[in-house]
């Protein structure tokens, strides 16, 4: 539990105490994002890196958005377990490469 | 239940008696410590998986006894794994529901009573050749399950698809820096679904045909923790390839389903009562 919630509330507290102490001044806003930018395409060659996938360096700009749309996604599923704490399991599979190709 | 298709019966009744001798209760300690133990069983549950499941069931068969539960497929699932090698491929007349279907092949062919590890993978999961040796040996004495490391199935088709990225970077994320640890201090809260591996022990206590959370491998994981049913560990010396989703819609609604799950898991242990099924139709 405490890592997911270290996952999803982590960085949008600390962008965000770091965004209101600076809404007035736009330079620094910039830096804010800048740094937030470099350090998550830092992050992404690390990966490339360790998985020897260098296409991950390349898309570290959708990696990003998609980890907030993930963020979204937990808090998502969260108030769906609060309101169906259980459920069937069921067949729900993407659609497979062979098949979505 | 439908009819069911035995490639080779005899072979099949060979191996199995074989694998009941070698790997006796008095033995199973020494025979898993050495990862000697033969008894290991893959189960596969599908529905309409004839484009994926012959190179599953290949990587697998060549290296244990290989079922295939078909949950009513309307296409030749069932022939296509046969054909690939699994040990038999069972087919139900009616969709039952993966947790059903799974527990009817399992109930039927006395599965926990034959083996003593079951690896239950999707139909799309693609194991390493030393997938059956590393976990055998990854059971030492207290160890109810084991978990190998996912990795995400990223070929040259789709090797610009920032999904299937996504999701390579975070499943390197997660096993590098939180399921090692949680692995380490035996407090394992995910699994995945789709490559681990279960003692027949732990299958006859958590197996049910009515999974209660969206997502069976998430209870059966959160149980271990919650009844102590044994350690779950994470052995990243093997691996499994499985398939992304490849739209972002497909990819939230599979994360939405893992999580919903998870929560599920999460309300239902802190109430610490065995959590029931739902009777009302759910919809994602």
């Amino acid at each position: 539990m405490i890592d997911w919630l270290l996952f999803t509330l982590v960085t949008p507290v600390i962008i965000g105490v770091m965004v209101v102490a600076s809404i007035d001044d736009p330079g620094r806003l910039g830096t804010i994002g800048l740094l937030y930018a470099s350090g998550y395409a830092a992050w992404s060659i690390v990966g490339a890196i360790a998985l020897r996938k260098w296409r991950l360096a390349v898309l570290w700009p959708a990696l990003l958005v998609l980890d907030w749309i993930a963020r979204v996604n937990l808090v998502h599923a969260a108030i769906k377990a609060l309101r169906q704490p259980t459920a069937e399991c069921r067949w729900e599979s993407p659609a497979r490469y062979a098949v979505a190709a | 239940m439908g009819p069911v298709r035995k490639l080779d019966p005899a072979d099949n009744e060979r191996r199995a008696a074989g694998n009941a001798i070698e790997c006796g209760s008095r033995r199973r300690e020494r025979a898993w410590r050495t990862g000697a133990c033969s008894s290991y069983a893959f189960v596969i549950a599908t529905l309409n998986g004839a484009s994926t499941i012959a190179s599953s069931v290949r990587v697998c068969s060549s290296q244990a006894d290989t079922y295939v539960v078909s949950d009513g497929s309307t296409d030749d699932t069932v022939a296509v794994a046969l054909a690939a090698g699994a040990t038999q491929a069972v087919q139900l007349a009616v969709n039952v529901g993966k947790s059903a279907a799974i527990h009817q092949l399992v109930d039927q062919q006395a599965l926990l009573d034959r083996y003593d590890l079951i690896c239950i993978v999707d139909d799309d999961t693609v194991v390493a050749d030393d997938f059956v040796a590393r976990t055998t040996s990854a059971f030492t004495p207290g160890v109810s399950a084991v978990c190998a490391k996912t990795e995400s199935d990223w070929g040259a088709a789709q090797r610009w698809n920032p999904i299937v990225a996504s999701r390579a970077f975070a499943y390197w994320k997660y096993q590098a820096f939180i399921r090692r640890g949680q692995s380490a201090l035996g407090v394992m809260n995910c699994i995945s679904g789709s490559n681990s591996v279960y003692t027949s022990d732990f299958l006859r206590s958590v197996l049910r045909p009515d999974t209660p959370y969206v997502v069976d491998d998430t209870y059966w994981v959160l149980e271990a923790q919650r009844r102590k049913l044994g350690r779950v560990v994470y052995c990243p010396q093997t691996s499994a390839k499985i398939q992304e989703p490849t739209t972002v819609r497909s990819w939230y609604k599979q994360n939405l389903r893992w999580l919903w799950g998870t929560f599920q898991g999460i309300i239902a242990t802190r109430s610490a009562a065995e959590p029931r099924s739902s009777t009302s139709p759910t919809s994602a």
